[in-house]
C-alpha cells in the first residue's frame, strides 16, 4: 500500500474543500465556538449573576465538596461545574460533527459533481482510495477540535487560575479529548463514508449522523444531572467499547467500501 | 496486427436487493480489438456500452468470464491495467474547485511522470490552453473543459483510451477538434475504444464497429462488412446525360436485378452481385446509346446499418418484451 496516493487524494480534497463554504465554514466556526465563545459566556455569566441566583450552589455543593468551607466556594463550584460537567461533553460535538460534514462529502459529494469515475479510475488500490478519504475528514476534525482544546485550556486558565488557584482541566479531559473523542471520530467518519458511498448526494449520506449524535446529547444531559459523569474510570470504559466499535466499522467498511458497490451505484 | 483487447465470455449482472430484481447489463459477450485500431461500439441507451467499458476499465467486476487487456487479466491485475488505461467519461469528470494546472497535478501524480510540470506544460501546449493555466475549470466554457477532460485522460500518454461519448454536448467546432484528435492518436499507434451514440461520428473514425441491444453484441466488423452480411441486395446508381424509358423498360427485364426506379435523375439498381453484373447493365446501357456519366455503388451508411439491426431486434423480441 502507497500513503503517499492517499496522502494525493487528502491534498485534493482540502484543495476543494477550502473552495466550498458550506464545508469550510463549520470547520472554522466550530472550534472557535466551543473553544473561546461558550466558555467565555458560562465563566462571564458566572461572574456576572450573584450566586443567590444559582440558589447559593445548593445540590452542587455535593457533587462538587472539595470548595466548601472556601472564600467564593459558590462561585468555584459554580465555575467548576460549568467547565467540568457542561463544556466536557460539548466538547465532543466539535469532532464529530466536523468528520460527519466533511466525511458525508466524501463519496456522496464526488459523486453529485460527476467526479467518481474519474477519480476511480486511477491507478490506486481501493484501500488507498478508502484512507485518502478518511484522511481527508479525519485528520483535519481531529486537528481543529485539539486546537480548540488548547485554545479553550488557555482561556480557561487565564480565566479561573487566580480565582480557584489550580488548574480545573484535569487528566480525565486529556483522556477525553484524546482517546475518547479520537476513536468517537473515527467511528463517525468510518460510518458516514460507508454511508456517503451509498447515498446520491452529500445532504442525504448525513441521514445517518442521528446514530452518533443522540448518544452524545444523551451523554451531556446524563453528565449535567450527574447520573453518569466522564470521569477517568468511565471514559476509559466508554473508550473501550467505542474501540470495538471502531474495530467493527474497519471490518464493515473493508466490505462495503470497494469500486465495484461505489460505481453499481451510478447510473 | 494484434489483439490488445480480448474479451471472452463476458457478463454483468446487477441485483437489486431491494426489489429483488435482476438485471443482466451484459451478456455472454466476445469480441476483440487490435493494437492501433480505433473501435467504434454502438447501441441504444441501457444496451450495455457503458457497462462493458467500466468493466474493461476495471472499475466493475465481471458476474461471468475474463477480458485480457495488453496481456494483463481484469480479474487479476486491475492496478496495472488502469495504469495504462486512459478513460474519458461522459461527463467531464473535472474538480471544477480546482485549476486546470491543479486537475492536470492532482490526475499527473499517480503515475510516473518524470517531470509533471513540464508534462502539463506541453500537454496544455498541444490543447491550445496554456494560457489558461490558473483558471478554475468551473469557469471554462464547455469546449475547452471537455478539452482539459482530455488533456487529464492523456497525461500519462496511455497506451489504450476509452471514451465515452467524446462529443456528446459540444458544438459542432469542438467536435471536430475531437475527432482530429482522435484520428492523431490513432496515427500514434494509440488504441482507441468509443462508446458513442453518434453514428456519423464513428462512421468517420472507427476501423470498425460493434453494434451492442439488450447486452448482447449484434454485429462486429467494418460498415462494409456488417452491411453485406445485414442486406441481401445492393444498390448501384447510374448517371446518365439523357434518360430514356427504353433504357429502364430493357434493363428490367434481366432476371438478377431485384428492383430498379429514378432518383434524382438517376438509376437505381437493386442487385445481388455487383461486381458480376455491372459490366452487364453498362454494356446494355452503352449498346442502346445511353451515354453514362458516372456509375457508384451506394454503401449503406452505419445509420442504416444501426436502424435495421434495432428493427430487427425489435421483431425477434419475444411478445410481452417492451
Amino acid at each position: 500500500m502507497k500513503i503517499k496516493n492517499s496522502l494525493y487524494i487528502f491534498k485534493k480534497d482540502w484543495q476543494e474543500i477550502y473552495k466550498n463554504k458550506e464545508i469550510l465554514l463549520p470547520i472554522i466556526i466550530l472550534p472557535i465556538l466551543f473553544s473561546i465563545i461558550f466558555p467565555i459566556l458560562l465563566i462571564g455569566s458566572s461572574l456576572i449573576i450573584p450566586p443567590e441566583e444559582y440558589n447559593n450552589g445548593e445540590g452542587l455543593e455535593d457533587l462538587i465538596p472539595f470548595f466548601q468551607g472556601q472564600e467564593n466556594a459558590v462561585l468555584k463550584i459554580i465555575i467548576y461545574y460549568n467547565i467540568n460537567f457542561i463544556m466536557k461533553p460539548l466538547f465532543l460535538f466539535t469532532p464529530m460533527i466536523l468528520t460527519m460534514v466533511i466525511a458525508s462529502d466524501s463519496f456522496a459529494g464526488e459523486k453529485e459533481r460527476k467526479t467518481i469515475e474519474s477519480l476511480l479510475i486511477l491507478p490506486i488500490t481501493d484501500k488507498e482510495l478508502i484512507l485518502g478519504k478518511v484522511f481527508t475528514a479525519f485528520i483535519p476534525a481531529i486537528l481543529a477540535s485539539w486546537g480548540a482544546f488548547g485554545a479553550f485550556q488557555i482561556l480557561i486558565y487565564f480565566m479561573t487560575y487566580d480565582l480557584i488557584g489550580f488548574n480545573i482541566i484535569g487528566f480525565d479531559w486529556y483522556l477525553l479529548m484524546f482517546l475518547f473523542s479520537t476513536l468517537l471520530s473515527f467511528f463517525s467518519v468510518i460510518l458516514m463514508i460507508i454511508n456517503s458511498s451509498r447515498a446520491k448526494d452529500a445532504k442525504s449520506a448525513q441521514n445517518v449522523a442521528v446514530i452518533v449524535i443522540l448518544p452524545v446529547i444523551s451523554l451531556f444531559f446524563l453528565q449535567m444531572f450527574n447520573v453518569f459523569v466522564l470521569d477517568v474510570i468511565n471514559t476509559l470504559i466508554l473508550s473501550g467499547f467505542l474501540g470495538l466499535l471502531d474495530l467493527l466499522m474497519i471490518y464493515l467498511g473493508g466490505k462495503q467500501l470497494n469500486r465495484d458497490r461505489l460505481i453499481s451505484r451510478i447510473r | 496486427m494484434t489483439e490488445i483487447i480480448h474479451v471472452e465470455n463476458l457478463s454483468k449482472k446487477f441485483i437489486n436487493k431491494k426489489e429483488k430484481t435482476e438485471v443482466l447489463a451484459v451478456d455472454t459477450i466476445n469480441f476483440s480489438v487490435n493494437s492501433g485500431e480505433i473501435f467504434g461500439f454502438l447501441g441504444p441507451n441501457g444496451a450495455g456500452k457503458t457497462t462493458t467499458v467500466r468493466i474493461l476499465a476495471c472499475l466493475l467486476k465481471p458476474t461471468l468470464g475474463n477480458a485480457i487487456i495488453n496481456g494483463m487479466s481484469i480479474l487479476e491485475d486491475q492496478e496495472n491495467i488502469r495504469s495504462i488505461i486512459g478513460f474519458l467519461t461522459e461527463n467531464h469528470g473535472n474538480y471544477e474547485n480546482l485549476t486546470v494546472k491543479q486537475n492536470l497535478e492532482f490526475f499527473g501524480k499517480f503515475y510516473d511522470i518524470q517531470n509533471i510540470n513540464e508534462r502539463i506544460g506541453d500537454i496544455l501546449e498541444q490543447f491550445e490552453m496554456l494560457d489558461r493555466i490558473e483558471m478554475y475549470a468551473g469557469e471554462l466554457s464547455k469546449g475547452l473543459k471537455q478539452r482539459l477532460a482530455l488533456a487529464r485522460t492523456l497525461i500519462h500518454d496511455p497506451k489504450i483510451l476509452f471514451f465515452d461519448e467524446p462529443t456528446a454536448g459540444l458544438d459542432p467546432i469542438a467536435a471536430v477538434k475531437v475527432r482530429e484528435l482522435i484520428l492523431k492518436l490513432k496515427s500514434k499507434n494509440r488504441t482507441i475504444f468509443i462508446n458513442s451514440h453518434n453514428l456519423e461520428e464513428v462512421q468517420k473514425v472507427c476501423d470498425r464497429v460493434g453494434i451492442i441491444d439488450k447486452g448482447r453484441i449484434k454485429r462486429i466488423g467494418t460498415s462494409d462488412e456488417i452491411s453485406k452480411n445485414l442486406w441481401e441486395f445492393r444498390i448501384l446508381e447510374i448517371k446518365l446525360k439523357k434518360l430514356s424509358d427504353e433504357i429502364i423498360s430493357r434493363l428490367s427485364k434481366f432476371d438478377f436485378i431485384k428492383e430498379i426506379f429514378l432518383i434524382n435523375g438517376c438509376i437505381r439498381i437493386h442487385l445481388k452481385n455487383l461486381e458480376e453484373f455491372t459490366p452487364i447493365i453498362v454494356e446494355k446501357i452503352v449498346e442502346l446509346g445511353g451515354k453514362i456519366i458516372s456509375v457508384e455503388p451506394i454503401e449503406h451508411s452505419l445509420e442504416d446499418i444501426y436502424v435495421k439491426l434495432m428493427e430487427d431486434s425489435k421483431i425477434n423480441q419475444p411478445s410481452g418484451e417492451k
